[in-house]
């Protein structure tokens, strides 16, 4: 009875911010909840909602769980040791960072070699260790395995899918031809932005035809005025804008092959891209604003056909 | 045969992974032409199928 009102008499010490117990993911919106004594779910939906705001949501949250102990522990939260120099703390985030850039690299690795010829190599890679974990899992298992095996196999899955194909190096590709004799039959980026300027070019009546492709990335094409375009574009994923039509989505398979009016050139194009886009404009293309990127009419073509 | 117990989660895992091997070695052969719009409800299914077991496997942990 004394040790009850003993305990009653005590005076409250200050209200501590902890995450809860009582949690969803890591507890944030419950120890809020509690501590300015308010449903959790008010601040559940508020984090939810200033996720759309930008990923603030998100920020909070991860700063809330560093930084926040969790409630009934003695310890200082997990970011505080760290800052403090922790060594089991620092340890264990040394670990994760390297768990992570092994993973990213075996992610690139794989999307690289998919994508330049060594797809079936890839594919071999991918049974092996799938096989490797069946066996591992009747002698207690692997499960360490299984984020190296997803990292090889979701990358070489999505070149494959999108049909990407990174030949042709790394970077920003500029060319801006004078004659006719200067255009290439074809331009190629593996990964990166590829231009090509024709508007100084004096294109003659009669089909000329020239080849964009880039494995990820954006492909910009600037047309001269008085030249009807075709265009056949194939994407895994993205965006096509050919002067006065687009179209998006995955697995893009386009084409729109007006012809051309007498005596007027016609440019034939031939557009590969596996993630990303194709633009072609009769101005050089915005790539850094929310307006429509491309510019143009097609009206140099004599009839058109519809896109499909 | 070992003794030691067999591990659903490596064992549904490793299934799925050489299955995504083998899309890939089918596509690889030109035997099939792989797109996103089947790669992405494979893979979905992958991971939904490595997760469903994990939680399964930790509930009956407990």
């Amino acid at each position: 009875m004394n040790d009850t009102t003993e305990t009653q008499q005590l005076p409250p010490g200050p209200r501590r911010l902890t995450r809860s117990r009582n949690r969803i993911i890591g507890g944030v919106g419950g120890g809020l909840g509690r501590y300015f004594n308010i449903d959790p779910i008010i601040f559940r939906i508020g984090l939810v909602a200033l996720t759309f705001v930008g990923g603030t949501g998100i920020g909070i949250y991860i700063a809330a769980l560093l930084f926040v102990p969790a409630e009934g522990s003695d310890k200082p939260a997990v970011g505080v040791r760290f800052f403090r120099g922790d060594r089991g703390v620092l340890r264990r985030v040394g670990l994760i960072l390297a768990v992570l850039v092994g993973t990213l690299m075996l992610a690139i690795g794989s999307a690289w070699a998919a994508g330049t010829g060594s797809d079936a190599v890839v594919a071999g890679l991918v049974i092996a260790v799938g096989l490797a974990l069946v066996a591992a899992a009747f002698r207690g298992g692997a499960r360490w395995l299984i984020l190296p095996a997803l990292a090889v196999a979701l990358p070489a899955g999505v070149v494959a899918a999108a049909d990407v194909d990174l030949h042709g190096g790394v970077g920003e590709r500029s060319y801006r031809p004078q004659t006719v004799a200067e255009v290439q039959d074809s331009y190629r980026v593996g990964v990166g932005h590829l231009e090509v300027d024709l508007r100084d070019v004096p294109f003659k009546a009669g089909d000329h035809e020239i080849e964009l492709g880039a494995g990820i990335g954006a492909v910009d094409l600037i047309v001269p005025e008085g030249v009807c375009v075709a265009t056949k574009a194939r994407l895994g994923a993205g965006y096509v804008g050919a002067l006065d039509r687009e179209t998006d989505g995955v697995d893009v398979d386009w084409t729109n092959q007006p012809a051309a009016a007498p005596r007027v050139p016609r440019l034939v194009v031939d557009g590969d891209v596996g993630l990303g886009a194709l633009l072609i404009s009769d101005r050089p293309v915005r790539h850094d604003d929310d307006r429509r990127a491309v510019s143009g009419t097609n009206a140099a073509c004599r009839t058109e056909t519809a896109a499909r | 045969m070992s003794g030691r117990p067999r591990d659903t989660v490596s064992l549904v895992a490793g299934l799925a992974i050489a299955g995504l091997g083998v899309l890939l070695v089918l596509d690889a052969l030109e035997a099939l032409d792989l797109s996103l719009a089947y790669l992405a409800p494979a893979v979905t299914a992958t991971a939904g199928a490595i997760l469903l077991v994990h939680g399964l496997s930790r509930s009956r942990e407990r």
